[in-house]
């Protein structure tokens, strides 16, 4: 074998020399010297072989016996036995640490594949937990989504709610105006017509003062008397007296509301007798001023009858209430 | 039988019983009462810085309330009540007659007053006191007695001895004006400077218990509000925002002002509490509000407001905030102010050409001018017993002081002697 290895190398060196010597020029010379050379080196190898086999045959070897004890015998076969055993323990051994390593070989396979399989499942864990996250995420953002257009649409309805109140308050507050408005023309014509009507009564009054003055100079004494007799004696008189009372009564500031009654009692001279207070105001100023009143006047005027004078006259109560 | 008989004769008197004749009076007379005020006799004959009894019979006259007798139509001057001829007293048409005598101890250096009120109708005794004063607190006594008679006769508490606050203002060159805060008794005596700038002041307010004025002054170089106190003289600036600072008016219970201030951009009335210095605004309208006043219950305020196109005068409830229009006659009603029951607004009214003050009664709605005959009156301010007002008219060149009842009935100007007197604030009872 190795024999025919170095021939080939031999061979290989050589036609590398060859080619290093020819030029591509002379290819096909070369290729045919080359085909040339190996044929007839070939049938030189072929020659040289079989006359080299004849020379260097060598001289067998035969059995060499030699002559051994049965101990001995029996030593070289327990030590070929033990040499056995050994190889057959080393052979068991390495096939138990093959196994072994077998073992442990399809125990990491084992590993490795389930650990593949957890990863595989714990990837489709996450996966489906990405999965699921992530549609939650949709779902929220859908819901939010959701939320928003229903806030915007409520929004929307609150604002154009708030439009039509406010349009409506606004209505409302014009018309208040409007009405506020006529109100206060209405107040402002019924002030005016007040003031108006206050003027007209008080330029009547004034009028009528200044009539009754003229028509009072105007008449005379038996004019006057006259007049009176066409009043009833008791009207007249009665009139006298609160003429008389009223000159006589200045009533106190701030006496709006209240009233006192007084019982007078006269002479048939028409002086005052006695005054007493039957119904009081509360306000000891007021009840005064009235008791005053009364007071104040000098002499009452009371008819000459004397069956009218104390029918009427002779006893008689007065209201002092200012209007 | 004689039972029987009595019996009857007793039923038969009951409707002569009820028919009493029962004559009504409802209107009295316009005059004001007459009362004698007899000059106080000096026993001893010693000197009196002031004539008590001519001080009091002042005081009465100027109420518009009295009439009172001058003492030269009196026939006799009695000093104590067994001395009154009450047949000569109702011969003059005399109500009431005061007497009194007075004295003096060298030991107490002090004035002793005995007088007596009597009733000539009734010839009775209706108030009589002794009192005693150093010369010095004479007025105050005779402004006391006073006081007492009128209440006495009136049930209105006499507003005699009361203050009033005002501004004179005196040109000193062609650019230069003395402005000076004054303050006096109610019949302008007896008055002192409490204040005195080159710039103006205005819109005086006191406060509820008397001890305070507050007003409106540039004296710092811009309008800030300012308190003081009457008697040191204290004073301390309330507030000076930009813009306007103006008219101040006490609260009732002297926790707050209103004011008016600009500091918006525009002339709307607030309310400041002086405890916590805060700020209310009450109103927000682009016209002017200002001159705000307080009810007497402090729940409301009206002020002056152009908001209508005129100056008008304006309710507003604190709290609700919502203005109503009080005045609609005549197209300037401004510087209202309530009396002190409420019944009535008091305010500066334009009609015929002039400035007037004028009265509002707030149920019936009704409009009296009280100043017809004056013009360019202004600053109405009320006694605190409400029976007058208070305020500033113009009389030849210069402004004076002029006091109204309210009523239109009485009126008389306050002597002046300090060129033109404006402002005028009258204070609330002292005691």
């Amino acid at each position: 074998m190795k024999k025919s290895v170095s021939k080939e190398t031999k061979i290989n060196l050589l036609l590398g020399a060859l080619k290093s010597v020819y030029s591509t020029k002379d290819k096909r010379f070369l290729i045919a010297s080359l085909l040339l050379h190996f044929v007839l080196f070939s049938m030189l190898l072929v020659s040289w072989q079989s006359s080299e086999a004849v020379k260097i045959r060598a001289i067998p070897n035969s059995v060499q016996a030699r002559v051994v004890s049965l101990d001995e015998l029996q030593a070289l076969r327990s030590k070929r036995e033990a040499e056995q055993k050994k190889i057959v323990d080393k052979k068991k051994a390495l096939a138990k640490q093959k196994k072994e390593k077998l073992r442990k070989k399809e125990l990491k396979r084992k590993k490795e594949l389930k650990r593949k399989k957890d990863l595989k499942k714990k990837e489709a864990v996450e996966k489906k937990k990405k999965q699921a996250k992530r549609k939650a995420a949709e779902q929220k953002k859908i819901l939010i989504q959701k939320k928003e257009k229903e806030k915007k649409k409520r929004l929307k309805k609150e604002k154009q709610q708030k439009e039509v109140r406010r349009k409506e308050q606004e209505r409302l507050k014009e018309e208040k105006k409007k009405e506020e408005l006529v109100k206060r023309k209405a107040r402002e014509q019924r002030l005016l017509d007040k003031m108006l009507q206050a003027e007209a009564e008080r330029e009547q009054a004034l009028e009528q003062s200044l009539e009754a003055e003229r028509a009072a100079q105007a008449l005379s004494h038996q004019q006057e008397l006259a007049l009176a007799q066409e009043l009833s004696e008791t009207e007249r008189f009665l009139s006298l007296i609160r003429s008389r009372v009223v000159n006589q009564w200045h009533i106190p500031p701030k006496s709006a509301g209240l009233s006192v009654v007084l019982q007078i009692r006269l002479l048939p001279t028409g002086e005052l007798s006695s005054v007493r207070i039957i119904e009081k105001s509360g306000v000891k100023a007021f009840d005064q001023s009235a008791e005053n009143a009364a007071r104040g006047v000098r002499k009452y005027p009371v008819p000459e009858k004397r069956e009218l004078f104390e029918k009427q006259f002779r006893v008689f109560s007065m209201r002092f209430a200012p209007s | 039988m004689k039972l029987i008989i009595i019996f009857f004769s007793f039923l038969l008197c009951v409707p002569f019983a009820y028919a009493e004749l029962m004559i009504e009076i409802t209107e009295g007379s316009d005059s004001a009462l007459p009362i004698a005020v007899v000059p106080f006799a000096n026993k001893g004959g010693f000197a009196v810085p002031y004539d008590v009894s001519r001080i009091v019979a002042n005081d009465l006259q100027r109420s518009g309330d009295f009439d009172t007798l001058p003492s030269s139509k009196m026939l006799s001057l009695p000093e104590k009540f067994s001395q009154v001829h009450f047949r000569d007293w109702r011969m003059l048409g005399q109500s009431y007659v005061l007497i009194g005598q007075l004295k003096y101890s060298d030991y107490t250096k002090k004035y002793e007053i005995s007088y007596e009120l009597i009733d000539v109708l009734s010839q009775q005794r209706v108030l009589g006191e002794v009192l005693s004063a150093g010369p010095k607190g004479l007025r105050k006594l005779a402004h006391k007695i006073s006081d007492a008679v009128y209440e006495v006769i009136t049930g209105v508490r006499g507003a005699f001895s009361t203050k009033i606050a005002y501004i004179t203002v005196k040109q000193l060159t062609k650019n230069k004006r003395e402005y000076k805060l004054h303050v006096s008794d109610a019949d302008g005596k007896n008055d002192y400077v409490l204040f005195k700038s080159n710039e103006p002041m205005l819109s005086l307010s006191w406060s509820n218990d008397g001890k305070h004025l507050a007003y409106s002054s540039f004296h710092s170089g811009r309008p800030a509000i300012y308190i003081q106190h009457v008697r040191s003289g204290h004073q301390r600036k309330v507030t000076s925002f930009k813009g306007l600072n103006s008219a101040p008016m006490w609260s009732p219970d002297d926790s707050s002002l209103v004011m008016t201030l600009s500091k918006d951009g525009n002339a709307e009335i607030y309310t400041f509490n002086l405890s916590t210095n805060k700020l209310n605004r009450l109103t927000n309208h682009y016209a002017i509000d200002t001159e705000a006043s307080w009810s007497p219950d402090g729940k409301e305020v009206v002020f002056t407001s152009d908001r209508s196109g005129k100056p008008q005068v304006y309710r507003m409830n604190i709290k609700e905030k919502k203005p109503e229009r009080l005045t609609f006659v005549g197209n300037y009603n401004a510087r209202p102010r309530f009396s002190s029951d409420g019944e009535s607004l008091y305010y500066v009214h334009q009609s015929n050409g002039g400035f007037h003050i004028a009265a509002i009664n707030m149920k019936t709605e009704e409009q009296l001018v009280l100043t017809s005959k004056t013009s360019l009156d202004e600053s109405p301010s009320l006694s605190p017993n409400g029976r007058m007002i208070i305020y500033s008219t113009l009389r030849g060149k210069n402004s004076v002081l002029a006091v109204v009842s309210v009523d239109g009935g009485s009126k008389y100007f306050l002597p002046s002697n300090s060129g033109d007197v404006r402002e005028p604030a009258w204070s609330p009872f002292l005691n």
